[in-house]
């Protein structure tokens, strides 16, 4: 967003400056409502008692993709020494965050790895989780909610969720993604889930320590390495998912958080993806907003690059990827209900 | 509107009382002072006004438990409390000594030319931005501290980032808020009162030792400002601590977390639930009437020792 509102102004001639602050997601939806911002970004969609009080004012839709990578740092298993990620599924990276797994050589890991059975060490797990709320524990916990019912159950998903596997195994806090990260590469024996970007920058360190897991898609049964296309996939899959069940594309106006649930585990592609969520106003004037007609017609050019010359690949921040183009086009319809 | 009111109070009181100052020093000095005892009572009660949902809620049960599970809407700082005491005590039992130990060296054994120099450095130390010490933490002391713990036993410290890692980052950050303190007190020290500990023989670490006893009360003031600043530490903490707040833990060894670390980072999303924001106030509270409980403790110790 930030890259977008610098490469805008650029485009523009150094005409319009959107400011764009990262104050975290929950607080980017509150401060919308409160009309102490002109628009709101977020990892999640807007929450549905929020949505109910303002239904039919404002609008939702994804800006850009972004998936979650499962790291590891396993000393005996490093992808430079054997030169193969693993592979883990639903049920197993939940049973790690529930304190049910908890060693690297249990029977439930090895089964997935059958060629890496025999170096999977008898170390105990250290289960890495963000210690800050954050839309990427609530995109995680949502997929863990979905495609494994014994999560739902006993933890659910939120910015931030009991973690079991600090009560009963070796679970530990990292704040932010980059802490998050720094805490896999620094401590023997670790898993941690974060933003594919964070990985993708330091890769080779990862490879070095561990690595990145091949993360099974329980609807199709196949295991996704999270490159782009894979992560592109799901999202076109999840889309195509949400068609079906509802009999119709999820309008701008409608409650997003049914369509984030049908996006998270896809039928088909890399299982765990998050999007960015934009809100705006339908009537800044009616919304009380000064300089109403300005505002929205800054709003609407500025989202109407995003949603198309933004997304091409060299406007995007490396390790987000650009929306199919039928979620484009939600967008698109989005702006034509702001009024300018 | 409260702030427009509050500005409204505050502009005339603060002219009043700076006119106070001018005209009748005492009254005015009098102002000020009643204006900071009004600003940390009005504190508390906004604390408490905050606080009111989860407290009308669950009763004292918000301090007694702990968990922290936003999903189910249910909270306890207990765990943030002892996180807290936890990681002040370490800090203390690290920083005392070092800070002793600047304060003489400087004093003592330096020569006169370098005391100013070495005293400013150690004085320079305390405006580093705590995020510095953080990042610092985050990529050497916690791994560092790591593999130290675990060559002396063996998997003691399952993670880098753990209550310790937070007492010892503390105790670094803190020491030279004790050791300005005592130094300038050690300084102070009389002319004659040295000689005298000379004239009767005393040999040099003897006389060390008395002079220590007789700023025994600088030593005092060092210690309650560095546990204040150990106590409220917020970022620094909050990145190495480990951040785990649901488990209680009272070994230093395991992943916790403070107050105030579980407030700086769980506010920025906690609009989003209904009782989280009073559940971090409640914390606020908590750690607000502990620190003037220590504070009530620290100047009745004075006044009784009258020292």
């Amino acid at each position: 967003m930030f890259t977008w509102s610098k490469t805008f102004y650029q485009v523009t001639g150094s005409k319009i400056q959107v400011n764009y602050q990262s104050i975290g997601s929950g607080a980017g939806a509150a401060q919308f409502l409160e009309k102490k911002l002109d628009f709101g970004a977020s990892d999640v969609p807007m929450p549905r008692d929020k949505y109910e009080q303002i239904a039919g004012r404002f609008v939702q839709f994804p800006v850009v993709i972004g998936s979650i990578v499962m790291v590891y740092n396993i000393p005996e298993l490093t992808y430079s020494k054997t030169g193969k990620y693993l592979n883990l599924t639903s049920e197993v990276i939940s049973l790690i965050y529930m304190g049910e797994i908890k060693q690297w050589c249990d029977e439930r890991i090895k089964a997935l790895n059958p060629g890496l059975a025999d170096k999977l060490p008898c170390k105990d797990i250290v289960a890495a989780h963000r210690s800050d709320g954050s839309g990427t524990t609530a995109a995680f916990t949502l997929y863990l909610s979905r495609a494994y019912q014994p999560w739902n159950q006993t933890v659910g998903w939120s910015y931030t969720v009991d973690w079991p596997a600090d009560k009963k195994a070796k679970g530990t806090g990292a704040k932010g993604n980059e802490g998050v990260a720094q805490a896999v590469l620094q401590t023997p024996y670790s898993i941690g889930y974060i933003e594919f970007a964070y990985w993708a920058k330091n890769k080779d360190k990862y490879d070095q320590v561990g690595g990145v897991a091949f993360v099974r898609n329980d609807n199709d049964g196949k295991y996704y390495f999270p490159t782009t296309e894979n992560v592109a996939m799901g999202a076109a899959a999840g889309l195509e998912r949400y068609t079906r069940k509802y009999g119709t594309k999820p309008a701008p106006e409608a409650d997003w958080n049914p369509v984030s649930i049908e996006f998270s585990n896809p039928p088909q592609g890399y299982p765990i993806m998050s999007f960015v969520y934009v809100f705006l106003w339908k009537d800044y004037a009616a919304e009380g907003y000064g300089d109403a007609a300005t505002k929205a017609a800054l709003l609407k050019e500025f989202f109407k690059w995003v949603l198309t010359d933004g997304q091409k690949q060299e406007n995007i921040v490396e390790g987000y990827i650009s929306l199919p183009s039928e979620v484009a086009k939600i967008g698109l319809e989005a702006l034509n209900l702001v009024k300018p | 509107m409260l702030g427009f009111l509050l500005v409204v109070l505050l502009i005339p009181y603060l002219i009043a009382a700076y006119g106070l100052l001018f005209v009748k020093l005492r009254w005015g000095l009098r102002l000020f002072g009643a204006f900071i005892v009004a600003t940390i009572g009005l504190l508390t009660a906004m604390f408490l006004v905050e606080a009111y949902p989860i407290i009308a809620r669950d009763g004292v049960a918000v301090f007694l438990q702990t968990r922290w599970d936003p999903v189910r809407e249910s909270y306890g700082v207990l765990q943030a409390l002892t996180g807290t005491v936890l990681t002040s005590a370490v800090a203390m039992a690290l920083a005392m000594p070092m800070a002793l130990g600047v304060a003489v060296t400087i004093n003592e054994i330096l020569p006169a030319r370098w005391r100013g120099v070495f005293g400013s450095l150690v004085d320079l130390t305390a405006t580093m931005p705590t995020v510095i010490y953080g990042l610092w933490g985050l990529f050497v002391l916690g791994p560092t501290l790591q593999s130290l713990i675990n060559t002396l036993a063996r998997d003691t410290m399952t993670s880098p980032y753990t209550l310790f890692t937070a007492g010892v980052l503390l105790a670094i950050m803190i020491t030279p808020y004790a050791a300005a303190v005592i130094r300038e007190g050690y300084a102070l020290v009389p002319k004659p009162v040295e000689e005298a500990i000379y004239a009767v023989g005393a040999t040099r670490f003897e006389a060390v030792l008395i002079k220590l006893r007789y700023v025994r009360n600088y030593i005092l003031g060092g210690f309650f400002l560095a546990l204040g600043r150990a106590m409220g530490e917020t970022v620094a903490v909050a990145m190495v601590v480990g951040g785990n707040f649901v488990r209680f833990t009272t070994n230093v060894f395991e992943s916790g977390i403070t107050v105030s670390s579980l407030i700086a980072l769980q506010f920025p999303n906690a609009a989003s639930y209904q009782y989280m924001v009073p559940a971090l106030f409640a914390a606020a509270l908590l750690l607000t009437l502990f620190g003037l409980a220590i504070n009530a403790v620290a100047i009745y110790i004075i006044q009784r020792g009258q020292i």
